[in-house]
């Protein structure tokens, strides 16, 4: 009935009113004529429905018949279009848009990214605008098998990768690695501990393999620590040795700062450009030029991105800004202690590198020279550190 | 023509009508199909789809009277309305209480 109606709508109807005798004859030519009326309803008049072409045929029948018929009301498409005089423009105005949202439908507008953890998805997403997924472009040109398996390769953390393509959006699901379970020998491999260095042992903590020193002993580099065989009256049980091995080390620097250097210092200047990426075109909203480095000035380059989103849902709408920080070389003449103050920081930089989980820095001696033009720190640090290191024994099965 | 005409004529439209309905149940065929009379399809009481019908004979609120072949339909009820109206058939719409049959 819905269809019914809405086609009458598109055609027009007019509703009129058929007064006088012989209501019911007139229906009844009517019919009998071919011209199909509905709704039908009896009031002080009678009401009835026919579509816009045929009532000025039913003026005839209505002088047959005796009857009068005037219009109510009139319904429908065609009545509408005529109270607007552009009717023209209207009309083009609908094709633009059938013909617009046709095209439209066709491309790509939404990409979304689900499922990360720790990738990021704006990194994703740029990712894959390089590999050719990108807003604006027609679906039929998306090779969904190509861009999963660049994704793939771009990003080795991804497990598994699916791309879901529904209407105009595009969602790249991706599920990420978990790092495998640490689970201790697992490959049965036969392993002594010697130690990583020299060093006088302070600690020991031996949980599989047959400790071959004990604390106080000082020990080379390569030297055997822990066996991983184990001898017993009747046969010698190989095992892999685990044990944290602490020892006093030693460790030497020697850190050079030259006391004439180059400085990259702010400027102050920060240049902000930003674009526009609208349904896949990119228009420029300010109109500085991207800065270049020269002899003098060097640029830092940051990248924000701002997606227009509705219900977590990217719309074709980002604003890039690129935020240019200007720096200047210049040459510094460094004092004394300015150099020495870097020299420091550096050492403690190169240490804290350096540093396991379970290694501590007791103490550190430093003494400094300037020659050359150059201040050069030595240092001596005093460690406590794990020199535990695995060494594989290699068993030929019988 | 004069009145033993036209009784020898109904005689025969009768004779017809009742072969027609015979051949019709022999077949095992509906008789709207052969023998022409109307078909009424009823849902519930408040739609009847009507074909066969060859007019209104009157319509008001409460009843609508419709030419079925020899006879007469009438329905009785509250706020009868034609739905739609076509050659031979019609679309009564309303809450019916009763049809009769007239001849």
């Amino acid at each position: 009935m819905f269809v019914l109606n809405m086609i009458r709508w598109f055609v027009g109807y007019v509703v009129f009113t058929v007064e006088g005798n012989g209501q019911e004859r007139f229906v009844n030519l009517c019919a009998r004529f071919g011209y199909t009326i509905w709704n039908v309803r009896r009031k002080e008049y009678f009401f009835v429905s026919v579509s816009r072409t045929k009532y000025r045929m039913l003026k005839n029948l209505a002088k047959q018949t005796g009857v009068k018929i005037r219009i109510y009301k009139k319904h429908g498409l065609p009545f509408v279009m005529h109270k607007f005089p552009n009717l023209k423009g209207m009309l083009a105005g609908l094709v633009v848009f059938i013909v617009l949202l046709s095209f439209l439908s066709t491309r790509i507008w939404s990409i979304q990214v689900e499922g990360n953890q720790k990738l990021n998805s704006d990194l994703i997403l740029l990712t894959a605008e390089e590999i050719g997924l990108k807003e604006g472009m027609a679906r039929s040109k998306l090779d969904v098998l190509s861009v999963q398996n660049q994704l793939m390769m771009a990003y080795p953390e991804i497990a598994w990768i699916s791309l879901n393509t529904k209407g105009s959006s595009v969602t790249i699901r991706i599920g990420e690695k978990e790092d495998k379970p640490d689970i201790w020998n697992s490959d049965q491999k036969v392993m002594n501990i010697k130690a990583a260095r020299d060093g006088q042992i302070v600690r020991m903590e031996v949980t599989h393999g047959t400790p071959q020193v004990k604390v106080g002993d000082g020990v080379a580099e390569g030297q055997l620590l822990v066996s991983g065989i184990t001898e017993t009256e009747y046969t010698n049980l190989l095992t892999r040795a685990t044990a944290k091995i602490i020892a006093e080390t030693k460790h030497t620097y020697e850190i050079k700062v030259p006391l004439l250097q180059d400085e990259n210092i702010p400027t102050g200047n920060v240049i902000k450009r930003r674009a526009l990426k609208l349904f896949g075109f990119t228009v420029p909203i300010t109109f500085e030029v991207e800065p270049k480095d020269n002899d003098n000035l060097t640029y830092e380059k940051d990248l924000a991105i701002y997606r227009a989103k509705t219900n977590d849902v990217n719309l074709p709408a980002t604003v890039y800004e690129e935020t240019w920080t200007e720096y200047q070389v210049q040459q510094i003449q460094l004092t004394e202690e300015q150099a020495l103050q870097k020299a420091k920081e550096e050492l403690e930089k190169q240490q804290k590198e350096a540093l396991k989980e379970d290694d501590k820095v007791l103490s550190t001696d430093t003494t400094y020279t300037i020659e050359k033009g150059q201040l050069i720190l030595h240092a001596t640090s005093i460690w406590e550190e794990n020199i535990a290191q695995e060494s594989e024994i290699y068993v030929e099965q019988s | 023509m004069n009145k033993a005409q036209r009784g020898i004529e109904k005689r025969q439209e009768k004779g017809n009508i009742r072969g027609l309905n015979k051949i019709a149940s022999v077949l095992q065929l509906p008789a709207a199909v052969i023998a022409g009379v109307a078909h009424m399809e009823v849902s519930g009481n408040h739609e009847v789809v009507l074909e066969g019908c060859g007019g209104i004979i009157e319509y008001t609120d409460d009843v609508v009277r419709v030419k079925t072949g020899k006879s007469i339909t009438k329905f009785s009820g509250k706020n009868l309305e034609i739905k739609c109206i076509q050659i031979d058939s019609l679309i009564i719409q309303g809450f019916i209480t009763a049809i009769e049959f007239q001849f």
